[in-house]
């Protein structure tokens, strides 16, 4: 009997196995300066992975085990974007991990959960791409209840647990069918014209469902406002942009590996989840006090607005989605910086007063958080607004014109919130608020940086856009 | 060689930004301010370096042009990051670098002990580098970018000392303000973008050029709105109402921003459209009787004022009057001239004026000044020349600019537009003696004084030279051929109602007129110092409380009621307005977003089930 060995290239998995490795020794980590430790190695995995993705290595791309594993162009772009998110987010965590006895198992957990992300953006089997969303949920149901001592910290992380669950059996069953239809959980093993294309069209309709639960579109959104307000900051950070971005890496992958019959719905389910998410966040960010809560629904609409992209793959539609996710990932990362920096302990539920008369007593943080508030609601001169811009000139080329409208009506309300913040920061006058808390120099930072590289985005933004186009075939 | 490395001017200061701004956290006074001075010294040698480099080419070959990099390309419009300097962008230049450096060095002993020190140099660096890609930008866009910025740095440094509740408020109206104009400006440049299909000067200069029959009306209609751009920020009625109250922010601030450089670039915009106002000429007169009407108006009110710096701000009001008198009347070289000599006279006097108010503990009235001629010859000496050039008196460079602009407004719009703007001028003596008198008399300050060290002085003693050498700018006399408009190079508007025997006449009879008047009002000014306000020429004819009525007023309410207006009525209003769906929505979500699991996963599962029926409807399952 003969058994065909799959041909295996490790070195195409090199940043994974450091991810892994760290990740795993980070684990065994004792003693007093643990954290500190943890902290260091999980960033320096991180950033290696994300320099052996940005500057491929020879063999960095490139397909193994048997076509399941494909590292393309665009799956290294998407891996250098879920890097980024990563390693910001964990540049936040220090505070809230400093008091906790356990916390350098934190960053053990969040390089599990980059891990996942990997093999979702980099798998080419639906089954593959199961098991990275499997390694990325675990290590988050964790995360998201990790400060124990907050009540809105268990019940979310518990939330987010059970329809977290219903997501993944959401996504096992579109597997199943699609294996029904296609004969195959491989996405290359598709025919143009499939036996039996209302069974693929049901199994990817749940795949696409279950990957709406990871990028919080609308209707699939709910969870996000409570586990994010529970979470310690940093998580909510991570939430807020990386699984957004693997998710993306699957759908696109989807979207482009394809084509007949059976998925032409893909293209109208992605614009219907885009208007819903556009309307509903927006809609509900309006009314939010809390910052966290306000961010979350924030997050809902301006995934909506990258949803936006899929179905104008056609066109420029892949080099916009990816362009507004690295903006999206700077300036929502650095929102939630500016938040670590101000809390001071208060976790997810700092409300947006609580900024009142911060350009007075920060000046350079109320500044980059202005910078962020700009940015996110689209106007020049930040990278925001040329997300928006070439988001939808892709759309508006593919004839999507009402999407389109309705996008810019919903950018126009969102003004309302996002000024808002601005308005509190500098125009309030300080009430004898809270004193700052000194401190969180890694996030102040952070922040800083955050805002010079979203004010670049909106200065280069035509070669950064061209330098994007180029992954795209 | 040199031309290739344009970027280095704005390079300099952005570099002291970061290096005070990242590094300089903990650093003392002195390095902070040497890396400050320093980095704009050193963009004033690189200048200096252009400006030889232009002088020894032919004159119509006098502009280097670098593209950095292309900013945005759609379609046929693309916007690049580009800079030229021709002689026009090199004037302004010069100007903002020669000033500013002096007055970096002035701010390292004036701002002494401040605990915002850094800030206000970082702030102060950083308009410097804005202003420079202001001059520098070679297309609208880039402009507008450093026309955004150095608004930005001058509401930062406004309300530099922000636990003072007038200081913000200044900043905050200055923001508002200037919004309005920023408008115009914005819709220019779009109107520019779709009628031109290109927003570099250059390349509307070529299209106007190769296309005789474009329409008149439109090359207006964007002059127009650019027009209203420079108004906001060049502080001309009726949106000049900002300027007076930026005089909260630091005195050295007030002379390089709100008196030599950023106020200013209103004008310097309008003569970079040039050719778009020479193909729409019937917008000069609009900028002309714009231009007048704020000169004379703003002479008076400066005539009121008892608050020294004030007086200044309204003097630079009316000056800046007088530059669009000469854009209105195609004068571009007589404007950018009186634009030169009014930077450096203006800022001079702000830094005395900051010398004397140091000096004197923080007093500002002028009604508590007096006799500080003789303590501080140091400031005096050099206030008088800025004084002289302010009141336009021979052979200081007021002189010369304005009498090229008066001149020139005779043989455009006749006698009468000539008398409103020498009325000006006699305006303009008199509360140049008004300001004269604080050195004059008998002392009338109680206490000792606070002497200003050599770091003070020596900034005007080099103003105060330059007050007087500038005019040699205008030399000869009575030509439109001086030398300052050789080397502008600009196109001269048509005129010459008669020759030069007439001119010179009238120019001798103004300084008669402008001497006698200012040598009268002094001694009196000094006599009456101590006679309650209402005694120097009824308040300014009572305008000042006219101008509270009418702008002062209905501005603060317009600012309380737009501040409750976009706080409660259009945040809240959008909400409510958006109503309907909103408020059903809200009460959706709040039934929905109820925290229950399963209504989320109920959420989820209808989600998913709508998914599969989009599917199959599509693929024909029904």
């Amino acid at each position: 009997m003969n058994i065909a060995l799959p041909e295996v290239d490790l070195a195409t998995l090199l940043p994974e196995g450091i991810l892994l490795t760290t990740a795993a020794a980070i684990l065994f980590l004792r003693g007093a300066r643990a954290n500190g430790t943890a902290l260091a190695a999980a960033m320096a995995a991180a950033a290696v992975s994300l320099l052996l993705s940005l500057f491929p290595y020879p063999g960095a791309a490139g397909g193994t085990f048997d076509g399941l594993v494909g590292k393309d162009a665009a799956a290294l772009l998407f891996l250098v974007l879920t890097d980024l998110a990563a390693l910001a987010a964990m540049a936040l965590s220090r505070q809230e991990t400093g008091g906790d006895e356990n916390g350098e198992t934190y960053y053990g957990l969040v390089l599990f959960a980059l891990l996942g992300m990997h093999v979702m953006v980099f798998a080419r089997d639906l089954l593959v791409i199961f098991l990275g969303m499997e390694i990325l949920a675990l290590p988050l149901y964790v995360l998201a209840g990790f400060d124990r001592g907050r009540k809105e910290g268990m019940e979310g992380s518990v939330k987010y647990f059970l329809l977290g669950g219903f997501s993944s059996a959401l996504f096992l069953l579109g597997t199943a069918l699609y294996y029904g239809a296609a004969g195959t959980t491989g996405m290359g093993g598709l025919s143009a014209s499939p036996a039996a294309p209302v069974l693929l069209a049901a199994g990817l309709a749940l795949v696409v469902a279950a990957l709406g639960f990871k990028i919080t579109a609308v209707p699939f959104h709910m969870w996000a406002p409570d586990v994010y307000e529970g979470a310690p900051l940093g998580v909510a950070a991570l939430l807020s942009a990386a699984p957004k971005a693997a998710a993306f890496a699957v759908l696109l992958r989807i979207g482009l590996a394809v084509p007949g019959a059976g998925t032409d719905f893909l293209p109208w389910a992605c614009a219907v989840m885009a208007g819903a998410s556009m309307a509903v966040g927006n809609l509900a960010a309006l009314r939010q006090e809390n910052l966290v809560r306000m961010l979350a629904y924030s997050g809902v609409a301006q995934g909506g607005y990258m949803l936006m992209g899929l179905p104008a793959l056609a066109g420029d539609g892949s080099p916009a989605l990816a362009f507004y996710l690295l903006v999206y990932i700077l300036m929502n990362l650095g929102a939630f910086a500016v938040a670590v920096t101000v809390a001071g302990g208060k976790g997810g539920s700092l409300k947006i007063g609580d900024l009142s008369g911060l350009a007075s007593r920060r000046p350079l943080v109320a500044f980059a958080m202005a910078v962020f508030m700009v940015s996110l609601a689209g106007l020049p001169p930040t990278g925001g607004f040329f997300a928006k811009f070439y988001m939808f000139k892709a759309a508006l080329g593919e004839g999507w014109l009402f999407l389109v409208l309705l996008a810019v009506g919903m950018t126009v309300v969102s003004l309302f919130y996002y000024l808002r913040v601005v308005a509190v920061m500098y125009m309030t006058e300080d009430k004898g608020g809270r004193a700052v808390p000194a401190g969180a120099p890694l996030a102040g930072g952070l922040a800083a940086l955050l805002a010079l590289a979203t004010l670049a985005t909106g200065i280069l933004p035509s070669w950064i856009f061209q330098g994007i186009g180029r992954v795209f075939p | 060689m040199l031309s290739r490395s344009l970027w280095i001017l704005p390079a300099l200061p952005a570099l002291g930004v970061l290096v005070n701004g990242l590094l300089g956290t903990s650093w003392r006074e002195r390095r902070i301010a040497v890396v400050a001075s320093g980095s704009v010294g050193l963009a004033l040698a690189a200048a200096v370096g252009f400006l030889a480099e232009l002088l020894s080419r032919p004159p119509g070959e006098r502009r280097i042009a670098v593209r950095l990099y292309r900013w945005l390309s759609e379609g046929p419009l693309a916007v690049d990051v580009g800079f030229l300097l021709d002689p026009l962008s090199m004037a302004m230049v010069l100007v903002v670098l020669f000033v500013g450096f002096l007055i970096h060095i002035y701010s390292a002993d004036y701002m002494r002990g401040d605990p915002g020190f850094r800030r206000y140099f970082v702030c102060l660096n950083l308009f410097v580098f804005f202003m420079l890609v202001l001059v520098l930008a070679d297309n609208l866009v880039v402009t507008f970018a450093g026309w955004e910025g150095v608004g930005l740095c001058s509401y930062l440094l406004i309300g530099f000392h922000h636990e003072r509740k007038r200081a913000c408020d200044a900043g905050r109206k200055a923001f508002v303000v200037n919004r309005i104009g920023d408008f115009g400006f914005l819709l220019g440049i779009l109107l520019a973008a779709g009628a031109f299909g290109t927003v570099r000067y250059g390349g509307i200069a070529a299209v106007l050029e190769a296309d005789p029959s474009f329409p008149t009306a439109v090359a207006a209609a964007v002059a127009l709105l650019l027009f209203v751009g420079a108004v906001g920020k060049s502080a001309q009625f009726p949106l000049h109402v900002w300027l007076p109250d930026a005089m909260e922010g630091p005195t050295p601030v007030s002379a390089l921003i709100h008196a030599a450089t950023m106020v200013n670039a209103g004008v310097y915009l309008l003569c970079r459209i040039s050719p778009l106002l020479e193909k729409a000429p019937a917008v000069l007169p609009v900028i002309a009787a714009v231009g007048l009407a704020t000169a004379l108006y703003a002479a008076l009110a400066a005539l009121g004022q008892r608050d020294i710096k004030r007086v200044l701000a309204y003097s630079t009001v009316s000056q800046i009057g007088y530059m669009f008198v000469a854009v209105g009347c195609g004068l571009y070289s007589a404007g950018m001239f009186h634009l030169v000599a009014h930077g450096i006279f203006k800022g001079l006097l702000f830094l005395a004026a900051g010398a004397v108010i140091h000096a004197l503990g923080g007093e500002q009235d002028l009604g508590r000044m007096g006799g500080l001629g003789k303590e501080m010859p140091a400031v005096s000496l050099p206030f008088l020349a800025g004084i002289l050039a302010l009141a336009g008196v021979f052979p200081f460079a007021g002189f010369f600019s304005k009498d090229a602009i008066l001149w020139g407004s005779l043989g455009r719009y006749g006698a009468a537009f000539w008398l409103a703007g020498f009325a000006g001028a006699v305006l303009t003596a008199l509360y140049s003696a008004k300001l004269l008198s604080a050195f004059t008399g008998r002392k009338g300050h109680p206490g000792p004084l606070h002497r200003p060290g050599p770091v003070l002085t020596m900034p005007l003693a080099v103003l105060g030279a330059c007050a007087l050498l500038a005019g040699a700018g205008g030399l000869p006399l009575f030509t439109e051929d001086t030398l300052f408009a050789r080397f502008l190079d600009m196109p001269a508007g048509a005129h010459g109602a008669g020759g030069p025997a007439l001119e010179a006449a009238l120019a001798a009879g103004q300084l008669i007129v402008i001497v006698a008047v200012l040598f009268a009002a002094t001694r009196r000014f000094a006599r009456s110092r101590k006679a309650p306000s209402p005694a120097f020429l009824a308040d300014g004819f009572g305008i000042d409380r006219l101008y509270g009525l009418l702008f002062v007023r209905p501005l603060a309410a317009l600012a309380r009621f737009s501040f409750a207006a976009v706080e409660r009525r259009v945040v809240d209003g959008a909400v409510n307005g958006l109503g309907a769906l909103s408020m059903a929505l809200g009460r959706a979500s709040a039934r929905f977003q109820s925290g229950m699991v399963r209504r989320y996963a109920a959420s989820l599962a209808a989600g998913a089930f709508a998914l599969i029926g989009l599917g199959l409807y599509f693929s024909g399952g029904f």
